[in-house]
C-alpha cells in the first residue's frame, strides 16, 4: 500500500522544520549605497542588452560591411 | 507636484523620501522570501536600484508600496535561483540549527532539504501559503500574479514537496 502524507501533516512538518524568518533590522543606513548605485549606474546588465550586443557582434562578423554602420551610432 | 509624480519624473530627492518610507518594508519582505536576513541589505540596495531604473514606468496613481513589493519579489526569486545554483555546486547541507533531540534535528534537516528542492517560484508561494498561512489574495497582490496562479503554484508546490519528502524517507 502506498502511504502519502496528508496536506495538513505536510504543512505541520514544514512549519516545524522551516519556521518563519524574523527579518531583523538593516546593519546600517542603506541610502548611501542606493544613491551611489543610482548615480554610478552599477546595475547588472539587462539580459536584453546583452542579447543585443551578441546580435550586433554576430552581424558584424557575418557582414563586416555592417560594422561601419553600427560604429556610426557610438 | 506630489511625491509620486516627482519620483516618476526621476527626482532623486523624491526617491530618497520614498526609500526612507518603504525600505524597512521591502527589506523585511526580502528577508522573509529569501529566508536569508544576511543577504537582505544587499538585496534591498539592488531592489531600490531596480525601482529607480524603472521610475519612468511607474504610474503615480498606483500604490508605490505594492509596486516595490512586486519588484522585490522578482529580486528575491532571482536570489533564490542563484542560491540554488551555488548550493548545487557546493553540495550544500542545511544548517541543523540549535540542539534539539537528534532525531528531530535529523528530521528537520531532511524536511528543509526537501523544501529547498522546490523551484523558487513555488518555494515562495509554499512559504507564504503553508508556513506563514497568508490568504491567497494577499499572496497574489504581493507577488503581482492572479489568485488562480497562486492556487496552481500552491497545488504544484504541495505535490512536489510530498514527492521530495518521500525521497527523504518521510511519508
Amino acid at each position: 500500500m502506498i502511504r502519502t502524507l496528508s496536506d495538513e501533516k505536510t504543512i505541520e512538518l514544514l512549519r516545524e522544520a522551516v519556521p518563519a524568518v524574523a527579518p531583523g533590522q538593516p546593519d546600517a543606513d542603506l541610502w548611501p549605497a542606493v544613491k551611489d548605485r543610482v548615480i554610478h549606474g552599477q546595475g547588472r546588465p539587462v539580459t536584453a542588452d546583452l542579447l543585443l550586443v551578441v546580435v550586433l557582434v554576430l552581424l558584424c562578423l557575418l557582414r563586416p560591411s555592417l560594422a561601419a554602420i553600427v560604429f556610426l551610432h557610438f | 507636484m506630489d511625491l509620486l509624480q516627482r519620483f516618476a519624473r526621476g527626482d532623486l530627492e523624491a526617491f530618497e523620501e520614498l526609500f526612507r518610507q518603504f525600505h524597512r518594508d521591502v527589506r523585511g519582505w526580502l528577508a522573509r522570501l529569501t529566508r536569508d536576513p544576511a543577504a537582505a541589505d544587499d538585496l534591498t540596495v539592488e531592489v531600490f536600484w531596480r525601482i529607480y531604473r524603472a521610475h519612468a514606468r511607474f504610474d503615480p496613481a498606483r500604490s508605490f508600496g505594492a509596486w516595490a513589493r512586486q519588484i522585490a519579489s522578482n529580486a528575491a526569486i532571482d536570489h533564490l535561483r542563484r542560491a540554488a545554483r551555488e548550493r548545487a555546486a557546493a553540495s550544500f547541507a542545511p544548517d541543523p540549527g540549535p540542539p534539539d533531540s537528534a532525531a528531530r534535528r535529523n528530521l528537520n534537516v531532511r524536511i528543509e532539504r526537501a523544501f529547498l528542492t522546490l523551484p523558487p517560484k513555488l518555494r515562495v508561494v509554499a512559504d507564504l501559503a503553508f508556513v506563514e498561512n497568508w490568504p491567497q489574495e494577499e499572496i497574489a497582490a504581493a507577488l503581482g500574479i492572479s489568485r488562480s496562479a497562486v492556487k496552481a503554484r500552491a497545488f504544484r508546490a504541495m505535490n512536489r514537496l510530498k514527492v521530495a519528502l518521500k525521497r527523504e524517507g518521510i511519508e
